[in-house]
């Protein structure tokens, strides 16, 4: 297994629960258990809070992972309904409640994938920018394909890594915690996964 | 520096870099300090470069935005689950006065029988005290 050299630098930070970690986490801690506390009272602020972020970040998330659009909204919906059910009982401290949500919205994805048994490459939405001009707006779909086949072609858990940290913009520490990794086996994953896309599309694009 | 950064070589930075791509705030907080100092020099921007123009490929994977109807969906179903949730506490609240009410009427007929019980006698019957007439 290929390992980050970054593994020698952080001799004293094996795993996801060392203080560094805790320290970062607890600055959202407050906002998160506001949040559900809120949203176990029905508070309509924080339900349009919860109903947004599930709209755009994690529907985008499952989409990704599933490849398709109707299983996304299934997913999607289901974390809400979870959310919501478990907000009586969130306990401070435990997990991030973006880190918490987007952990629902992989494993239910996995079940999904788990029961079609087919790749995420199989039903690729459309996603052309419709600003574009019919033929720039084709030379964009195709190359997101490529992008969407290339990430669809790695092993399950550096696709998942790579979603989580560049698709969804999360931090290693959060990225782990999602994944249930150390932050050195997201490194590794991480590595070998941006490795793998480069030389697949960045081949594509000399040939091009 | 706090205790919690840790400075890396021009090496570790590239590692860094292609392990996570050109934005230093998902990288572990510990290299960030450090991190922004490489890259501010000419051999640590050259690598961030890179791996911008990598990330640039990546990101042409772009997802469309739910439609309307679901996000309108979304908040009806999230509104629902709390009506559900709140429905399901009003059931057990109902549930626990319920027990409530039926252990007191327990306790109350418990209680009435072991205050008549001391003046129970053995022999006694609701047709009279047998053993008494026997001894007379």
């Amino acid at each position: 297994m290929a390992r980050c050299p970054l593994t020698n630098v952080r001799a004293g930070r094996k795993t996801v629960d060392g203080d560094a970690v805790g320290q970062v986490a607890l600055n959202h801690d407050d906002q998160d258990d506001l949040l559900m506390k809120r949203i176990a009272q029905g508070h309509p602020r924080a339900m349009r809070e919860l109903t947004t972020m599930a709209g755009s970040r994690l529907y985008a998330f499952a989409a990704r992972i599933l490849g398709n659009n109707a299983d996304a909204e299934d997913v999607t919906q289901e974390a809400v309904i979870r959310a919501v059910r478990y907000a009586p009982r969130w306990q401070s401290g435990t997990a991030r409640l973006d880190t918490w949500l987007h952990s629902v919205v992989l494993n239910l994805s996995r079940d999904r994938l788990r029961k079609r048994q087919r790749t995420s490459t199989a039903e690729v939405p459309d996603s052309a920018d419709a600003a574009l001009n019919p033929e720039e707006a084709l030379i964009e779909l195709e190359r997101g394909q490529q992008v969407s086949a290339a990430v669809g072609q790695l092993p399950e858990r550096q696709r998942e890594a790579i979603m989580l940290v560049h698709y969804q913009d999360m931090n290693a520490a959060d990225a782990a915690r999602v994944l249930d990794v150390s932050i050195e086996a997201l490194e590794s994953l991480l590595a070998r996964g941006r490795r793998s896309l480069k030389q697949e599309l960045l081949a594509k694009e000399n040939r091009i | 520096m706090s205790p919690s950064t840790q400075p890396i070589d021009l090496a570790q930075f590239k590692a860094v870099a292609e392990t996570y791509g050109s934005d230093i705030n998902r990288w572990p907080s510990e290299v960030q300090v450090s991190a922004r100092l490489l890259a501010s020099r000419p051999g640590g921007a050259s690598i961030l470069q890179a791996e911008a123009d990598f990330d640039a490929v990546l990101d042409q994977w772009t997802m469309p935005l739910p439609s309307p109807p679901f996000r309108q969906q979304i908040a009806a179903t999230a509104a629902n689950s709390v009506r559900r949730s709140w429905g399901t506490t009003r059931y057990w609240w109902a549930a626990i006065g319920l027990a409530a009410a039926l252990s007191g009427a327990v306790t109350g007929t418990a209680g009435t029988a072991m205050f008549v019980m001391p003046q129970h006698v053995a022999g006694d019957t609701i047709f009279g005290d047998f053993d008494d007439e026997g001894d007379n």
